[in-house]
């Protein structure tokens, strides 16, 4: 068996392992749920960002992704006040709802900018792991991680879907636009409703479509013997990989040992040891 | 290597491997649930190396009978299942469908449904890998496959990301790599334009010849397959109806048109005149060289006799124009990764006028008309509709004067009664709940939908969703309705039906139409005026008769006229004509004259 094979021009981060690949997503995501401070959140963030620099995934591609987080990143920002207890003492700067409702701290601007940050670093990183793993190699780490046959053709087929799926459904929107629907609903319940014309003929292509594929696998030859198939290439973990591993893995216990010995990385980390 | 070879396969499944290799006895059958038989009593048998040739209209148990070659009928769908089926010897219905899918490789209508993998390379290997065999072998045969569809420079690239030519030619290829000895092809070209089409012919042509192995296909284009095919096998109502050498069941066919079967236009032509008894043949002619070697003499004498006359009747002249309902004008448009999809196109629509669009995927003919509702802006160029520029409205308002109406209906219907799915334009322009139930019910009337008001759409068939679809854009009461392929992936029956739909339309309600279509006969038939688009730009314009005398033109985008065009064009007979119909007018004066 032959190991993935890397195109010479492709970069070190797009040809690890997929199972490093998935390992750097989950260290990112344990690291960046221990660490509450936003500036040390800020810098992982940047470090995504280098990560997408290094991948070589171009900037208007991040900047797409980006443009819809922006709604979200400031209602994640702003939920938080409420919830935000001021410090004994804290110095509050005015009331988001007068006359003393919702109190804005600077403990509350950092919970929030924390939240905000941590989300979009969690979608930057989970955007980056997938973007440099083709579905083949996925389906490959699924099988090496001892899912069963008809699992891993099942997700690898659903990812495989998914520009498909993305394409019938924005020809829905179309088609219902050319009935006078009006989707664009600023008030999130009747955006839902709005949205009734589309989500049920996108479900009921969506079952065509499954039935479609099944009837594809089966004439294909793959009920023949699915757990003796042949996968025509293997991974192997190579060296890099190990070193990422070792790496991520280390930063994940030194944070967590940090975290929870000497509560480090909380609210106000950077902002204590700067005043 | 694990493939199930004969010898692989369980004895008591093996009936005889020096028989038929497809063997099928008195079966019957009815899907679980359905009330009626797809299939009843059928026998067919075909041996090695043959290719047969299957038609027939649509509910006719072409598909079941196909599905019943590897076992998924009944063995998948379940359902009563009477007689027996054979391939290769072995019992359709109990070898598993896992290993008759290396007997009988299928390949189904539609490219994009059937590619399920990340990569072409992938897909290539879906089957072998399937079948268990060694990596060495399995990369052959990814080499050897792709190399043979021609298709090796896309090995890395994403099915989904190719043209439907190109998807299908995958499929092919994902089919030869599982070495099957019988191929089952299901309307393989009815989702592809024209270039596609003639692409897969090609491919299934040389798979045949070279491979020398049995193939069974189901096909509504007759035209292209009928040279390569050694048996024509007709099917109607779930039964064989006629079988034999496909000229001998046209000849037997003659000019029943309720058969639902759609011959090649030079054969209809024949069965014609032959009926008229102005002509004698015992053979029908299939292309357009055969028919012109027939019809030769006569026309020949005739054009002598006719050459002192002068010939004013030989020019066509497009109808008189009236008011421009449609101006498009220097539009330009490019997508957000800068391809330029529009390149310059001025085009101008009158009212009342029936207009067809054609041209290969990929040739701006989408992109062109979403623009006309606003579902596209310009990047350059103005639009104006009923003389007021789009720009300025939302389509939410030019929704009400021009109407779309897409490929597939279940793109757009939602509701669980018709009436609501008709409702809902009007109710999105919040028109009055009398005014809705009056104009749904008038809508209705029209299209012959009443009784179906209350019914649930996703219950009904294709063509009455269609129905739906339009009535649905109707009801929002646009003057210029905008029809995108609604012929594609449809049979040649339903595609008739939906074209006759606009026609009434135009006819007799006065609707501007604007039809996107690959069929050039249809196009032909039905239009006034035929707009031929090629990489953004509008190549040719005008009545169809002239547009089609630009054959080079034509041929240099991959397009074509209609065979009886084409016909007419080789004997010099002026005017030409562009539609059967007309070509038997006009070929029964010239014999009568010859005859007399």
């Amino acid at each position: 068996m032959s190991r993935v094979i890397v195109e010479s021009n492709e970069n070190w981060l797009r040809s690890l392992d997929p199972r490093t690949k998935t390992f750097l997503l989950l260290a990112f995501l344990v690291v960046g749920v221990s660490i509450l401070d936003p500036f040390l959140t800020l810098g992982l963030l940047l470090l995504v960002f280098c990560l997408y620099l290094v991948a070589g995934i171009p900037l208007k591609d991040l900047a797409e992704l980006s443009k819809p987080l922006i709604f979200a990143f400031v209602m994640f920002f702003l939920l938080n006040f409420p919830f935000a207890k001021p410090l004994p003492g804290e110095k509050v700067y005015f009331y988001l709802i007068p006359p003393r409702f919702v109190p804005i701290t600077m403990t509350g601007i950092l919970t929030g900018l924390s939240s905000a940050l941590r989300f979009m670093m969690f979608i930057w990183i989970a955007n980056l792991v997938t973007s440099i793993t083709p579905t083949s190699e996925l389906l490959l780490a699924l099988n090496k991680s001892k899912v069963s046959p008809e699992a891993s053709i099942a997700i690898g087929i659903a990812f495989s879907y998914i520009p498909e799926l993305q394409k019938e459904f924005m020809t829905i929107v179309e088609a219902q636009k050319c009935r006078g629907a009006q989707l664009e609903q600023r008030n999130p319940a009747k955006r839902l409703i709005a949205y009734i014309p589309v989500i049920v003929p996108a479900l009921y292509i969506s079952i065509l479509r499954g039935q479609d594929i099944s009837r594809a696998i089966e004439a294909r030859g793959f009920t023949y013997n699915p757990i003796h198939r042949t996968y025509r290439r293997d991974i192997v973990m190579q060296p890099a990989d190990w070193a990422m591993v070792a790496v991520m893995a280390l930063l994940c216990v030194v944070v967590l040992y940090l975290r929870y010995r000497y509560h480090w990385f909380d609210y106000r980390f950077i902002l204590n040891l700067l005043t | 290597m694990k493939g199930p070879k004969a010898t692989d396969l369980p004895k008591e499944t093996l009936a005889s491997q020096d028989g038929p290799d497809v063997d099928i006895r008195n079966v019957s059958y009815r899907y679980p649930g359905s009330k009626g038989q797809a299939l009843k009593d059928i026998t067919l048998r075909v041996n090695r190396g043959e290719l047969v040739l299957i038609t027939g209209a649509s509910g006719a148990g072409k598909t079941t009978l196909l599905c019943m070659l590897n076992g998924m009928v009944p063995q998948s769908y379940g359902g009563d299942f009477s007689g027996s089926a054979f391939v290769k010897g072995y019992d359709t219905t109990k070898v598993p469908v896992g290993r008759l899918a290396f007997v009988s490789g299928m390949l189904f209508q539609d490219p994009a449904g059937q590619l399920i993998c990340p990569t072409v390379e992938d897909e290539v290997a879906f089957g072998p890998e399937n079948r268990g065999l060694p990596v060495d072998k399995v990369n052959s045969l990814i080499d050897e496959c792709l190399d043979y569809v021609r298709m090796s420079g896309y090995r890395d690239k994403s099915p989904h990301a190719l043209s439907g030519g190109q998807q299908q030619a995958v499929a092919i290829a994902s089919v030869l790599a599982m070495e099957p000895d019988i191929y089952v092809l299901d309307e393989p070209t009815s989702n592809l334009d024209p270039l596609g089409s003639q692409m897969v012919f090609d491919l299934i042509g040389r798979v045949v010849r070279d491979k020398q192995k049995t193939a069974v296909i189901v096909e509504h284009k007759l035209e292209k397959l009928l040279g390569i095919a050694d048996r024509l096998v007709i099917m109607a109502d779930g039964q064989i109806v006629a079988d034999g050498q496909p000229r001998e069941v046209l000849l037997s066919l003659s000019a029943k048109q309720d058969s639902g079967i759609y011959p090649p236009q030079v054969t209809e032509l024949f069965w014609k005149l032959q009926e008229a008894g102005l002509l004698e043949v015992t053979e029908a002619p299939f292309t357009v060289d055969e028919a012109a070697k027939v019809l030769s003499p006569s026309v020949q004498s005739w054009r002598t006799a006719e050459s002192g006359k002068d010939s004013e009747e030989g020019k066509v002249e497009a109808e008189d124009a009236g008011e421009t309902v449609v101006e498009v004008e220097d539009l330009e448009f490019a997508y957000p990764d800068g391809t330029k999809a529009i390149k310059g196109v001025d085009l101008k629509v009158h009212k009342g006028e029936f207009v067809s669009i054609v041209g290969q995927n990929g040739s701006g003919k989408t992109t062109l008309v979403k623009h006309l509702n606003g579902l596209l802006r310009p990047t350059r160029g103005t639009i104006r509709i009923m003389g007021e520029d789009a720009a300025k409205y939302p389509i939410s308002v030019l929704a009400t004067k021009v109407g779309y109406c897409f490929q597939n209906p279940d793109h757009q219907i939602f509701s669980s009664k018709v009436f609501d799915e008709l409702a809902f334009g009007l109710k999105n322009l919040k028109r009055s709940k009398e005014e809705i139930q009056a104009t749904v019910e008038m809508v209705a009337e029209r299209l012959g939908l009443l009784d179906l008001l209350d019914h649930n759409p996703h219950t009904l068939s294709k063509g009455q969703r269609q129905r739906i679809a339009v009535a649905a854009v109707l009801a929002m009461g646009p003057d210029i309705m905008i029809v995108d392929e609604p012929t594609t992936g449809q049979d040649p029956r339903q595609s008739r039906q939906m074209m006759d739909l606009m026609r009434l339309l135009n006819e007799e309600h006065g609707k501007t139409i604007i039809v996107i279509t690959h069929d050039m006969a249809l196009a032909a038939e039905y239009s006034h005026r035929l707009v031929v688009m090629h990489a953004g730009r509008v190549i040719l314009d005008g009545v169809p008769a002239e547009v089609f005398r630009q054959e080079e033109v034509l041929r240099s985008t991959n397009l074509e006229p209609p065979q009886i065009t084409q016909l007419f064009l080789k004997l010099g007979i002026e005017p030409v004509a562009v539609t059967v119909d007309e070509a038997f007018m006009r070929l029964s004066g010239v014999l009568k004259e010859v005859l007399a």
